[in-house]
């Protein structure tokens, strides 16, 4: 085992501390828009970080540390995308400042101002479903990385102790605490593990020198190492998907967007984009630049998934482990709770209610959603035991990703922006855009059994990236089409 | 090396730098907002308890 007293000791103290100050979070939870968006009294700073740490998890830097290893310096294109798409909806406020004008908490809730209730029913199910799919790797990537980090192996049972104490200790300050405990503990997340990535680029740089794996890089991979267009993983659809994909997810993605809801008004929440935007490039470079390190140092035959914390564990010395043990953990339950609070409450508000067909008072409401989150909770851990990923974590988060994005992009810019929306475009959008990534997910379980004039359905960048063709020509084609006898739905913004 | 390694090892330590660096500023400022938001939550707790 490579953790010694001083590395638990470290550990267990900053989970209790995390654990109290998250459940303390609880006194502030007066009623039903503190507990959903923080009472909208977050400011810049504390957005940003809040919104940093959300978006870091163990898995980022597992996918992120795969892919590293798997492409060499040529995925650091992902990071520049990535930091422009931030810059693009904070400089222009995309689709969030309007959201944030309306004081909507969830986005299906937009789908029913502007389309009806049928449209939120269907587009907070796929939500939901693309949502929970896609969390559902998180917790075995945490539990592959503080297996090899701390020395206990990557079997089946140590996975299953790792993921079942990280899943009672974020449920239990994020069901009880809401979003002001996701905010406060956020903030002490990211300080946490800020503090953890510099100690771990610190100690790689120190071991691996930078010639040695620019080297690695140009010997295993050549040219598809550095030029992301002709690697064979990436090329110019997958950049092209990822570029659509990022502008969208940035202002979509219920976890992300439900921070610029919690600000205080819609310039917070555009500084809030714009801020994160400078530090996303070396938030995706740093944990891809030690895979590729995992490279230099293990070579291209190592497990892909694994090489990366491999090599933490190599070069980081004991005593500081537990430091960095702390702050990757820190980085993952800043994401549960994030994440946790958006399903549940989409969960609870869009579909169980509508459901019902009755008003949940705001006490039931609340109630509901813990029920919702521990349900989750455990999906995730026997999700994440028992299913295999078809293509690699990135990949694979991507196009979950996208079976939601895809469709609400349509709904969401369509209805905010364009006056001729209507809900029968929108219920195209969002079924079109499910299509393509849940035909992958399927079809990737019995490809044995697939004509090989089908294969082309298994590529995920292609399915992806059409997801969101498919989707924006299914609104302008719906409306265009039904606009004459089902007439679009008006709501003023600058009210 | 080559020139495009090069050029991503560049863009890399830049990339971690500015990282650090806006994180060192937000969690300097963000702990004032901490305090903001949190006093002012306890104040609108105090108001609706009196009311």
């Amino acid at each position: 085992m490579n953790f010694a007293v001083v590395d638990w000791v470290i550990l267990f103290l900053y989970l209790a501390f995390s654990v109290f100050i998250g459940i303390r979070a609880k006194r502030y939870v007066e009623d039903m828009e503190a507990y959903f968006v923080a009472g909208r009294r977050v400011r810049v700073a504390l957005g940003s970080a809040t919104l940093i740490a959300t978006e870091i998890g163990i898995v980022t830097f597992m996918y992120l540390g795969e892919i590293g290893y798997l492409t060499g310096f040529s995925c650091f294109i992902l990071g520049i995308i990535g930091a422009v798409a931030f810059f693009i909806i904070g400089k222009t406020g995309f689709i969030v400042s309007r959201l944030r004008k309306l004081k909507v908490i969830t986005i299906p809730e937009f789908y029913e101002l502007r389309y009806g209730k049928g449209v939120r029913l269907l587009g907070a199910v796929i939500l939901f479903m693309g949502g929970v799919l896609n969390m559902g790797v998180f917790l075995k990537f945490d539990g592959l990385f503080l297996g090899e980090v701390m020395g206990f192996g990557v079997s089946k049972s140590v996975l299953f102790v790792i993921m079942t104490v990280m899943l009672i200790i974020v449920i239990s300050y994020t069901v009880l605490g809401g979003m002001f405990s996701v905010v406060i503990t956020d903030f002490m997340q990211f300080v946490v593990l800020s503090f953890g990535m510099f100690i771990t680029t610190f100690f790689i740089l120190k071991n691996v020198s930078l010639f040695d794996v620019a080297n690695a890089v140009l010997n295993y991979y050549g040219e598809e190492g550095i030029n992301p267009v002709l690697n064979p993983r990436f090329g110019w659809e997958f950049l092209l998907w990822m570029l659509i994909a990022s502008v969208t997810t940035s202002g979509l993605w219920q976890p992300v967007t439900s921070k610029s809801l919690s600000s205080k008004d819609e310039i917070v929440g555009r500084k809030i984009f714009t801020y994160t935007g400078l530090t996303l490039a070396g938030r995706y470079m740093m944990p891809m630049f030690w895979g590729v390190c995992a490279l230099s140092v293990f070579g291209p035959g190592v497990n892909s998934q694994i090489a990366m914390p491999k090599l933490i564990a190599q070069v980081v010395p004991t005593g500081f482990l537990g430091l960095l043990v702390a702050g990757m953990l820190a980085a993952s339950m800043s994401t549960y709770s994030a994440y946790l609070l958006a399903w549940s409450s989409v969960a609870t508000r869009d579909i169980i209610q509508l459901l019902f067909k009755k008003e949940l008072g705001e006490r039931s409401s609340i109630n509901m959603t813990r029920v919702v989150a521990v349900l989750i909770g455990l999906y995730l851990l026997f999700f994440g035991l028992f299913y295999e990923i078809p293509t690699t974590a990135f990949q694979y988060i991507a196009v979950t990703g996208a079976m939601y994005t895809s469709g609400a992009f349509g709904c969401v810019a369509g209805g905010l922006y364009w006056k001729r929306a209507n809900s029968t475009g929108a219920y195209v959008a969002l079924i079109a855009g499910a299509i393509g990534p849940l035909a992958f997910l399927v079809l990737s379980l019995f490809k044995d059994f697939i004509p090989k004039s089908l294969y082309f359905l298994l590529d995920v960048n292609l399915s992806g990236f059409l997801s969101f063709i498919l989707a924006s020509i299914g609104m302008v084609v719906g409306s265009i089409l039904t606009g004459g006898i089902n007439p679009p739905k008006e709501v003023n913004f600058e009210k | 090396m080559s020139a495009g390694a090069i050029f991503w090892i560049v863009v890399y330590l830049i990339s971690a730098v500015l990282f650090f660096v806006v994180a060192g500023i937000i969690t300097f400022v963000g702990l004032i907002d901490l305090k903001f938001l949190t006093r002012g939550q306890k104040m609108q707790s105090s108001k609706n308890g009196n009311s």
